[in-house]
Protein backbone atom coordinates (compact mmCIF):
# COMPACT_ATOMS: atom_id res chain seq x y z
CA UNK A 1 0.00 0.00 0.00
CA UNK A 2 1.49 3.17 -1.01
CA UNK A 3 0.22 6.14 1.60
CA UNK A 4 2.51 7.96 3.36
CA UNK A 5 0.56 9.48 6.25
CA UNK A 6 3.20 12.86 6.01
CA UNK A 7 2.25 13.70 2.51
CA UNK A 8 -0.96 13.70 3.64
CA UNK A 9 -0.90 15.40 6.77
CA UNK A 10 1.46 17.83 4.52
CA UNK A 11 -2.02 18.27 1.89
CA UNK A 12 -4.56 18.73 5.05
CA UNK A 13 -2.28 21.72 5.84
CA UNK A 14 -1.13 23.17 3.30
CA UNK A 15 -1.97 27.12 2.67
CA UNK A 16 -3.23 26.10 -0.92
CA UNK A 17 -5.38 23.84 0.62
CA UNK A 18 -6.79 25.93 2.84
CA UNK A 19 -7.44 28.74 0.61
CA UNK A 20 -9.52 26.72 -1.98
CA UNK A 21 -11.21 25.32 1.06
CA UNK A 22 -12.24 29.43 1.61
CA UNK A 23 -13.49 29.95 -1.72
CA UNK A 24 -15.25 26.54 -1.77
CA UNK A 25 -17.33 28.09 1.57
CA UNK A 26 -17.55 30.87 -0.23
CA UNK A 27 -19.19 29.96 -3.64
CA UNK A 28 -21.28 27.74 -1.52
CA UNK A 29 -22.66 30.25 0.94
CA UNK A 30 -22.71 33.20 -2.01
CA UNK A 31 -24.59 30.65 -4.51
CA UNK A 32 -26.98 29.44 -2.40
CA UNK A 33 -28.21 33.00 -0.76
CA UNK A 34 -28.65 34.01 -4.26
CA UNK A 35 -30.63 31.15 -5.29
CA UNK A 36 -32.76 30.76 -2.09
CA UNK A 37 -34.07 34.59 -2.88
CA UNK A 38 -34.37 33.96 -6.61
CA UNK A 39 -36.03 30.49 -5.69
CA UNK A 40 -38.55 32.26 -3.20
CA UNK A 41 -39.54 34.98 -6.00
CA UNK A 42 -40.17 32.18 -8.35
CA UNK A 43 -42.38 30.09 -5.99
CA UNK A 44 -44.71 32.76 -5.45
CA UNK A 45 -44.83 33.12 -8.80
CA UNK A 46 -45.98 30.06 -9.84
CA UNK A 47 -48.60 30.38 -6.74
CA UNK A 48 -49.58 34.16 -8.77
CA UNK A 49 -52.74 34.51 -9.68
CA UNK A 50 -52.11 36.06 -13.27
CA UNK A 51 -51.39 33.41 -15.44
CA UNK A 52 -48.19 34.18 -17.59
CA UNK A 53 -46.46 34.82 -13.91
CA UNK A 54 -47.07 31.18 -13.38
CA UNK A 55 -46.17 30.11 -16.76
CA UNK A 56 -42.51 32.24 -16.82
CA UNK A 57 -41.84 30.32 -13.29
CA UNK A 58 -43.29 26.86 -14.85
CA UNK A 59 -40.80 27.15 -18.13
CA UNK A 60 -38.06 28.40 -15.83
CA UNK A 61 -37.94 25.37 -13.04
CA UNK A 62 -38.23 23.12 -16.15
CA UNK A 63 -35.05 24.44 -18.17
CA UNK A 64 -33.37 24.84 -15.53
CA UNK A 65 -33.95 21.32 -13.83
CA UNK A 66 -33.49 20.06 -17.15
CA UNK A 67 -29.94 21.37 -18.15
CA UNK A 68 -27.34 19.51 -15.98
CA UNK A 69 -25.46 22.29 -13.57
CA UNK A 70 -21.82 21.86 -15.75
CA UNK A 71 -23.16 22.45 -19.08
CA UNK A 72 -24.91 25.34 -18.02
CA UNK A 73 -21.81 26.52 -15.56
CA UNK A 74 -19.75 26.01 -18.89
CA UNK A 75 -22.59 28.18 -21.10
CA UNK A 76 -22.21 30.95 -18.47
CA UNK A 77 -18.88 31.36 -18.68
CA UNK A 78 -17.92 30.77 -22.54
CA UNK A 79 -21.16 31.78 -24.30
CA UNK A 80 -22.96 34.15 -22.25
CA UNK A 81 -19.95 36.85 -22.86
CA UNK A 82 -20.40 35.85 -26.32
CA UNK A 83 -24.28 36.55 -26.31
CA UNK A 84 -24.71 39.31 -24.42
CA UNK A 85 -21.22 41.91 -24.13
CA UNK A 86 -22.29 43.20 -20.60
CA UNK A 87 -20.03 39.86 -19.57
CA UNK A 88 -17.04 40.30 -20.91
CA UNK A 89 -16.08 43.08 -18.75
CA UNK A 90 -12.86 42.35 -16.42
CA UNK A 91 -15.97 41.95 -13.39
CA UNK A 92 -16.75 38.51 -14.99
CA UNK A 93 -14.65 36.59 -13.02
CA UNK A 94 -14.81 32.53 -12.55
CA UNK A 95 -16.32 32.88 -9.06
CA UNK A 96 -18.76 35.54 -10.24
CA UNK A 97 -19.71 33.29 -13.11
CA UNK A 98 -19.98 29.88 -10.67
CA UNK A 99 -22.36 32.52 -8.40
CA UNK A 100 -24.72 33.03 -11.32
CA UNK A 101 -24.94 29.64 -12.44
CA UNK A 102 -25.19 27.79 -9.33
CA UNK A 103 -27.70 29.96 -7.68
CA UNK A 104 -29.61 29.80 -11.34
CA UNK A 105 -29.75 26.18 -10.78
CA UNK A 106 -30.53 25.55 -7.14
CA UNK A 107 -33.14 28.69 -7.80
CA UNK A 108 -35.06 25.94 -9.98
CA UNK A 109 -34.98 23.48 -6.86
CA UNK A 110 -35.33 25.52 -3.94
CA UNK A 111 -38.79 26.82 -5.72
CA UNK A 112 -39.83 23.54 -6.29
CA UNK A 113 -39.24 23.01 -1.95
CA UNK A 114 -41.03 26.47 -1.05
CA UNK A 115 -43.47 25.78 -3.88
CA UNK A 116 -44.41 22.14 -1.29
CA UNK A 117 -43.86 24.38 1.94
CA UNK A 118 -46.72 26.93 0.78
CA UNK A 119 -48.85 24.04 -0.21
CA UNK A 120 -48.36 22.35 3.53
CA UNK A 121 -49.65 25.86 5.07
CA UNK A 122 -53.23 25.13 6.22
CA UNK A 123 -55.30 27.49 4.33
CA UNK A 124 -56.81 29.15 7.32
CA UNK A 125 -53.28 30.98 8.84
CA UNK A 126 -53.58 33.54 5.71
CA UNK A 127 -57.16 33.87 6.18
CA UNK A 128 -57.19 34.00 9.95
CA UNK A 129 -53.83 36.62 9.71
CA UNK A 130 -56.25 38.31 6.42
CA UNK A 131 -59.01 38.65 9.36
CA UNK A 132 -57.04 40.14 11.74
CA UNK A 133 -56.71 42.93 9.69
CA UNK A 134 -52.81 42.24 8.55
CA UNK A 135 -51.82 43.51 5.04
CA UNK A 136 -51.03 41.20 2.44
CA UNK A 137 -46.51 41.87 3.44
CA UNK A 138 -47.56 40.97 6.82
CA UNK A 139 -49.43 37.83 6.23
CA UNK A 140 -46.22 36.68 4.80
CA UNK A 141 -43.52 38.17 6.86
CA UNK A 142 -44.94 37.38 10.49
CA UNK A 143 -47.22 34.75 9.63
CA UNK A 144 -46.35 32.30 6.77
CA UNK A 145 -42.78 32.76 6.21
CA UNK A 146 -41.47 31.31 10.13
CA UNK A 147 -44.07 28.53 9.21
CA UNK A 148 -42.62 28.08 5.69
CA UNK A 149 -39.05 28.09 7.23
CA UNK A 150 -39.86 25.38 9.52
CA UNK A 151 -41.06 22.81 7.04
CA UNK A 152 -38.55 23.85 4.38
CA UNK A 153 -35.08 23.66 6.60
CA UNK A 154 -34.90 19.67 5.97
CA UNK A 155 -35.02 19.74 2.22
CA UNK A 156 -32.54 23.01 1.41
CA UNK A 157 -30.34 22.07 3.79
CA UNK A 158 -30.09 18.84 1.46
CA UNK A 159 -30.10 21.51 -1.04
CA UNK A 160 -27.43 23.36 0.53
CA UNK A 161 -24.91 20.15 0.88
CA UNK A 162 -25.19 19.56 -2.55
CA UNK A 163 -24.23 23.07 -3.17
CA UNK A 164 -21.22 22.36 -1.27
CA UNK A 165 -20.68 19.28 -3.43
CA UNK A 166 -21.41 21.19 -6.72
CA UNK A 167 -19.08 24.17 -6.21
CA UNK A 168 -16.33 21.09 -7.15
CA UNK A 169 -17.61 22.07 -10.92
CA UNK A 170 -16.68 25.19 -10.58
CA UNK A 171 -12.83 23.52 -11.43
CA UNK A 172 -13.40 23.31 -14.95
CA UNK A 173 -13.68 27.06 -15.49
CA UNK A 174 -10.36 27.79 -13.39
CA UNK A 175 -12.16 28.96 -10.35
CA UNK A 176 -9.37 27.83 -7.72
CA UNK A 177 -11.34 26.02 -5.40
CA UNK A 178 -10.96 23.17 -3.32
CA UNK A 179 -10.88 20.10 -6.01
CA UNK A 180 -9.16 22.77 -8.27
CA UNK A 181 -6.50 23.15 -6.03
CA UNK A 182 -6.30 19.03 -5.16
CA UNK A 183 -5.85 19.02 -8.56
CA UNK A 184 -2.85 21.17 -9.50
CA UNK A 185 -1.32 20.01 -6.62
CA UNK A 186 -1.53 16.52 -7.55
CA UNK A 187 -0.01 17.28 -11.13
CA UNK A 188 2.84 18.14 -9.84
CA UNK A 189 3.42 15.36 -7.24
CA UNK A 190 1.26 12.68 -8.52
CA UNK A 191 0.36 11.56 -4.75
CA UNK A 192 -3.06 10.88 -6.06
CA UNK A 193 -4.36 8.89 -2.97
CA UNK A 194 -3.16 11.40 -0.19
CA UNK A 195 -4.45 14.40 -1.87
CA UNK A 196 -7.89 13.33 -2.99
CA UNK A 197 -8.27 11.83 0.54
CA UNK A 198 -7.44 15.64 2.09
CA UNK A 199 -10.09 16.49 -0.17
CA UNK A 200 -12.33 14.22 0.85
CA UNK A 201 -11.79 15.00 4.79
CA UNK A 202 -12.25 18.70 3.64
CA UNK A 203 -15.99 17.75 2.30
CA UNK A 204 -16.63 15.50 5.13
CA UNK A 205 -16.01 17.81 7.60
CA UNK A 206 -17.40 20.92 5.73
CA UNK A 207 -20.58 18.92 5.55
CA UNK A 208 -20.49 17.67 9.66
CA UNK A 209 -19.92 21.44 10.59
CA UNK A 210 -23.29 22.17 7.96
CA UNK A 211 -25.21 19.54 10.18
CA UNK A 212 -24.13 20.67 13.49
CA UNK A 213 -25.98 24.29 12.19
CA UNK A 214 -29.39 22.65 10.63
CA UNK A 215 -29.58 20.81 14.10
CA UNK A 216 -29.45 24.23 15.83
CA UNK A 217 -31.24 25.93 12.86
CA UNK A 218 -34.44 23.16 13.51
CA UNK A 219 -34.25 23.43 17.30
CA UNK A 220 -34.98 26.81 16.71
CA UNK A 221 -37.96 26.07 15.23
CA UNK A 222 -39.80 23.49 17.25
CA UNK A 223 -42.87 25.53 18.52
CA UNK A 224 -42.92 23.53 22.26
CA UNK A 225 -43.07 25.61 25.47
CA UNK A 226 -41.06 23.46 27.91
CA UNK A 227 -38.35 21.58 26.25
CA UNK A 228 -37.82 18.37 28.37
CA UNK A 229 -35.42 15.83 26.68
CA UNK A 230 -37.09 13.86 23.93
CA UNK A 231 -38.78 17.12 21.53
CA UNK A 232 -35.55 16.12 19.06
CA UNK A 233 -36.67 14.47 15.97
CA UNK A 234 -34.63 10.82 17.03
CA UNK A 235 -36.40 10.86 20.24
CA UNK A 236 -39.72 11.77 18.19
CA UNK A 237 -39.05 8.64 16.50
CA UNK A 238 -38.27 6.71 19.28
CA UNK A 239 -41.84 7.55 21.36
CA UNK A 240 -43.72 6.80 18.29
CA UNK A 241 -41.72 3.34 18.12
CA UNK A 242 -41.96 2.87 21.70
CA UNK A 243 -46.54 3.63 21.43
CA UNK A 244 -46.47 0.48 18.38
CA UNK B 1 -80.05 46.92 28.11
CA UNK B 2 -79.08 43.29 28.82
CA UNK B 3 -75.68 42.20 29.34
CA UNK B 4 -74.27 40.37 26.34
CA UNK B 5 -72.33 37.26 26.39
CA UNK B 6 -68.19 37.83 26.31
CA UNK B 7 -69.15 41.40 27.62
CA UNK B 8 -67.53 40.84 31.09
CA UNK B 9 -64.08 40.55 28.64
CA UNK B 10 -64.51 43.63 27.45
CA UNK B 11 -63.33 46.73 29.03
CA UNK B 12 -63.48 50.22 27.73
CA UNK B 13 -60.29 51.19 29.99
CA UNK B 14 -58.26 48.03 28.71
CA UNK B 15 -58.60 47.89 24.59
CA UNK B 16 -59.61 51.79 24.15
CA UNK B 17 -63.14 53.04 22.64
CA UNK B 18 -63.97 50.92 19.77
CA UNK B 19 -62.19 51.41 16.63
CA UNK B 20 -62.84 54.84 14.70
CA UNK B 21 -65.42 56.34 17.26
CA UNK B 22 -68.44 54.39 16.93
CA UNK B 23 -71.31 56.95 15.86
CA UNK B 24 -73.73 55.56 17.47
CA UNK B 25 -77.61 56.94 16.74
CA UNK B 26 -76.59 57.62 12.74
CA UNK B 27 -77.64 54.24 12.15
CA UNK B 28 -79.65 51.31 13.46
CA UNK B 29 -77.68 48.55 12.64
CA UNK B 30 -74.06 47.79 13.50
CA UNK B 31 -73.83 45.30 10.82
CA UNK B 32 -76.13 44.98 8.19
CA UNK B 33 -76.46 42.58 5.07
CA UNK B 34 -78.64 43.90 2.28
CA UNK B 35 -79.17 41.41 -0.36
CA UNK B 36 -75.57 39.43 -0.33
CA UNK B 37 -75.21 36.93 -3.22
CA UNK B 38 -72.63 35.08 -4.23
CA UNK B 39 -71.78 31.96 -6.64
CA UNK B 40 -69.43 29.48 -7.06
CA UNK B 41 -69.01 28.96 -10.72
CA UNK B 42 -72.62 27.13 -11.42
CA UNK B 43 -73.41 26.67 -7.63
CA UNK B 44 -75.24 29.86 -6.36
CA UNK B 45 -74.71 29.99 -2.44
CA UNK B 46 -75.91 32.98 -1.22
CA UNK B 47 -79.56 34.13 -2.96
CA UNK B 48 -79.75 37.12 -1.59
CA UNK B 49 -79.23 37.60 2.10
CA UNK B 50 -80.48 40.47 4.35
CA UNK B 51 -80.18 40.97 8.30
CA UNK B 52 -79.50 43.38 10.19
CA UNK B 53 -77.49 43.18 13.51
CA UNK B 54 -78.17 45.90 16.70
CA UNK B 55 -75.55 46.72 19.23
CA UNK B 56 -75.45 44.00 21.56
CA UNK B 57 -77.10 41.63 19.36
CA UNK B 58 -76.55 38.06 19.60
CA UNK B 59 -78.07 36.73 16.26
CA UNK B 60 -77.52 32.81 15.38
CA UNK B 61 -77.85 31.37 11.62
CA UNK B 62 -78.47 27.98 11.32
CA UNK B 63 -78.81 25.53 8.76
CA UNK B 64 -77.41 21.79 7.71
CA UNK B 65 -73.89 21.77 6.22
CA UNK B 66 -73.12 22.80 3.13
CA UNK B 67 -75.48 25.64 2.94
CA UNK B 68 -73.75 28.60 2.97
CA UNK B 69 -73.35 29.35 6.55
CA UNK B 70 -69.36 29.51 6.36
CA UNK B 71 -69.54 31.35 3.18
CA UNK B 72 -71.76 33.72 4.07
CA UNK B 73 -69.22 34.62 7.55
CA UNK B 74 -66.38 34.69 5.33
CA UNK B 75 -68.23 37.70 3.00
CA UNK B 76 -69.02 39.69 5.85
CA UNK B 77 -65.51 39.40 7.08
CA UNK B 78 -64.59 40.70 3.68
CA UNK B 79 -62.35 37.50 3.55
CA UNK B 80 -64.12 36.42 0.38
CA UNK B 81 -65.97 38.92 -2.52
CA UNK B 82 -69.70 38.95 -2.72
CA UNK B 83 -71.09 38.96 -6.26
CA UNK B 84 -73.37 41.61 -5.33
CA UNK B 85 -75.04 43.10 -2.44
CA UNK B 86 -73.70 45.23 0.44
CA UNK B 87 -72.19 44.41 3.80
CA UNK B 88 -72.56 47.69 6.30
CA UNK B 89 -70.84 48.27 9.14
CA UNK B 90 -71.96 51.20 11.35
CA UNK B 91 -74.05 52.61 7.88
CA UNK B 92 -71.43 52.20 6.13
CA UNK B 93 -70.52 50.39 2.95
CA UNK B 94 -67.69 48.15 3.04
CA UNK B 95 -65.53 46.23 1.08
CA UNK B 96 -66.15 48.02 -2.19
CA UNK B 97 -65.76 51.55 -3.68
CA UNK B 98 -66.99 53.54 -6.55
CA UNK B 99 -65.00 54.14 -9.53
CA UNK B 100 -66.80 55.63 -12.25
CA UNK B 101 -69.94 54.66 -11.21
CA UNK B 102 -68.96 51.09 -11.31
CA UNK B 103 -68.52 49.78 -7.84
CA UNK B 104 -65.23 48.07 -7.59
CA UNK B 105 -63.29 45.87 -4.66
CA UNK B 106 -61.28 47.96 -2.67
CA UNK B 107 -57.39 46.72 -2.73
CA UNK B 108 -56.56 44.12 -0.38
CA UNK B 109 -54.30 47.16 1.52
CA UNK B 110 -57.51 48.86 2.43
CA UNK B 111 -59.86 46.09 2.71
CA UNK B 112 -57.16 44.51 5.43
CA UNK B 113 -57.84 48.18 7.15
CA UNK B 114 -61.96 47.75 7.21
CA UNK B 115 -60.94 44.07 8.43
CA UNK B 116 -59.60 44.90 11.89
CA UNK B 117 -62.78 46.72 12.82
CA UNK B 118 -64.71 42.66 12.31
CA UNK B 119 -63.75 39.83 14.59
CA UNK B 120 -63.49 36.69 13.48
CA UNK B 121 -63.28 33.29 15.47
CA UNK B 122 -62.79 30.26 12.79
CA UNK B 123 -64.21 26.83 13.23
CA UNK B 124 -61.14 25.12 13.05
CA UNK B 125 -59.55 28.42 15.13
CA UNK B 126 -57.03 28.49 13.06
CA UNK B 127 -53.98 29.73 15.87
CA UNK B 128 -50.87 30.53 14.87
CA UNK B 129 -48.55 27.42 15.69
CA UNK B 130 -45.40 29.20 15.25
CA UNK B 131 -46.53 31.81 18.55
CA UNK B 132 -47.33 31.13 22.22
CA UNK B 133 -50.94 31.38 23.12
CA UNK B 134 -50.08 34.98 23.94
CA UNK B 135 -48.05 35.66 21.04
CA UNK B 136 -51.42 34.70 18.83
CA UNK B 137 -53.10 37.49 20.87
CA UNK B 138 -50.51 40.17 20.77
CA UNK B 139 -50.07 40.07 16.78
CA UNK B 140 -53.03 42.05 16.05
CA UNK B 141 -52.55 44.49 18.46
CA UNK B 142 -48.20 44.97 17.27
CA UNK B 143 -48.57 44.61 13.45
CA UNK B 144 -51.97 45.88 13.21
CA UNK B 145 -52.54 48.55 16.10
CA UNK B 146 -49.27 49.14 15.55
CA UNK B 147 -48.96 49.14 19.40
CA UNK B 148 -45.57 48.53 21.00
CA UNK B 149 -44.64 45.25 22.22
CA UNK B 150 -44.21 46.26 25.51
CA UNK B 151 -48.16 47.61 25.39
CA UNK B 152 -49.23 45.02 23.69
CA UNK B 153 -48.08 42.41 26.02
CA UNK B 154 -49.84 43.98 28.86
CA UNK B 155 -52.71 43.94 27.27
CA UNK B 156 -53.14 40.48 25.59
CA UNK B 157 -51.88 39.30 29.04
CA UNK B 158 -54.75 40.89 30.80
CA UNK B 159 -57.21 39.11 28.12
CA UNK B 160 -55.92 35.53 28.09
CA UNK B 161 -56.61 35.67 31.98
CA UNK B 162 -59.81 37.23 30.78
CA UNK B 163 -60.24 33.74 29.13
CA UNK B 164 -58.95 31.85 31.58
CA UNK B 165 -55.95 30.91 30.23
CA UNK B 166 -52.92 32.84 32.00
CA UNK B 167 -51.33 30.44 33.39
CA UNK B 168 -51.30 28.75 29.94
CA UNK B 169 -50.07 31.68 28.21
CA UNK B 170 -46.33 30.54 27.43
CA UNK B 171 -48.06 27.45 25.85
CA UNK B 172 -48.43 26.75 22.01
CA UNK B 173 -51.01 25.45 19.70
CA UNK B 174 -49.69 22.28 20.01
CA UNK B 175 -50.41 22.27 24.31
CA UNK B 176 -53.63 23.34 24.25
CA UNK B 177 -56.92 21.24 24.40
CA UNK B 178 -60.07 22.32 21.82
CA UNK B 179 -61.31 24.41 24.28
CA UNK B 180 -58.45 26.12 25.40
CA UNK B 181 -57.46 27.12 21.71
CA UNK B 182 -61.32 28.13 21.49
CA UNK B 183 -60.40 30.91 24.08
CA UNK B 184 -57.29 31.84 22.95
CA UNK B 185 -59.03 32.49 19.31
CA UNK B 186 -61.69 34.66 21.05
CA UNK B 187 -58.96 36.63 22.69
CA UNK B 188 -57.09 37.61 19.67
CA UNK B 189 -60.04 38.24 17.85
CA UNK B 190 -61.56 40.57 21.11
CA UNK B 191 -58.29 42.20 21.77
CA UNK B 192 -59.10 43.90 18.62
CA UNK B 193 -61.71 45.58 19.85
CA UNK B 194 -63.88 44.76 17.15
CA UNK B 195 -67.31 46.43 16.10
CA UNK B 196 -68.85 43.19 15.99
CA UNK B 197 -67.84 39.46 16.38
CA UNK B 198 -68.37 36.51 14.08
CA UNK B 199 -67.98 32.77 15.25
CA UNK B 200 -68.31 29.80 13.04
CA UNK B 201 -69.77 27.22 14.83
CA UNK B 202 -69.08 28.39 18.30
CA UNK B 203 -70.31 25.44 19.57
CA UNK B 204 -68.43 22.39 18.56
CA UNK B 205 -66.42 23.32 21.79
CA UNK B 206 -67.62 23.71 25.19
CA UNK B 207 -66.07 26.88 26.00
CA UNK B 208 -68.16 29.33 24.66
CA UNK B 209 -71.46 28.07 25.94
CA UNK B 210 -70.29 28.09 29.33
CA UNK B 211 -68.93 31.68 28.89
CA UNK B 212 -72.08 33.03 27.58
CA UNK B 213 -73.54 31.60 30.59
CA UNK B 214 -71.29 33.05 33.10
CA UNK B 215 -72.92 34.64 36.28
CA UNK B 216 -72.19 38.10 36.74
CA UNK B 217 -69.73 38.08 39.03
CA UNK B 218 -68.11 41.57 38.15
CA UNK B 219 -70.88 43.73 38.42
CA UNK B 220 -68.98 46.83 39.50
CA UNK B 221 -66.82 46.08 36.49
CA UNK B 222 -69.60 45.79 34.03
CA UNK B 223 -70.59 49.56 34.06
CA UNK B 224 -67.52 50.26 32.32
CA UNK B 225 -68.56 48.44 29.21
CA UNK B 226 -70.42 50.39 27.34
CA UNK B 227 -69.75 49.87 24.21
CA UNK B 228 -69.87 46.91 22.96
CA UNK B 229 -69.49 45.34 20.14
CA UNK B 230 -73.05 43.18 18.49
CA UNK B 231 -71.89 39.57 18.11
CA UNK B 232 -73.06 37.32 15.14
CA UNK B 233 -72.74 34.00 15.97
CA UNK B 234 -73.23 30.57 13.63
CA UNK B 235 -73.92 27.81 15.09
CA UNK B 236 -75.48 24.82 13.91
CA UNK B 237 -77.77 22.31 15.86
CA UNK B 238 -75.88 19.50 17.41
CA UNK B 239 -76.38 16.64 15.34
Amino acid sequence: MDFKPSVFFEALTSPAFIDGVRITITLTVVAMAFGLALGLVVALLRASPWAPLRAVAWGYIWVFRAIPALVWLLFVWDALPQLVPAFKGDWFSAFAAATIALAMNEAAYAAEVFRGGLLSIDEGQQLAARALGMPPSKVFTKVIAPQLIRVTIPPLSNDFITMLKLTSLASVISLQELLARTQTLVASTFRFVEYFSAAAIYYLVLVSIFMVIQAQLERRFVWISRQPAGTSALSRVRQLAALR
Amino acid sequence: MSEPPLGHLLDAGLLGEPVAASREGTSEYVLEAVDLRKRYGHNEVLRGVTFGVHRGDVKAVLGPSGSGKSTMLRCLALLEPIDAGEVRLEGRRIGVRESGGRLVSLPERVLAKERSEIGMVFQRFNLFPHLTALGNVMIGLTEVRGRSKAEAREIAQTMIARVGLAERASFYLGELSGGQQQRVAIARALVMNPKVMLFDEPTSRGWFRQACRRPRDHDGRWRHHRRRPARRVLRQPAA
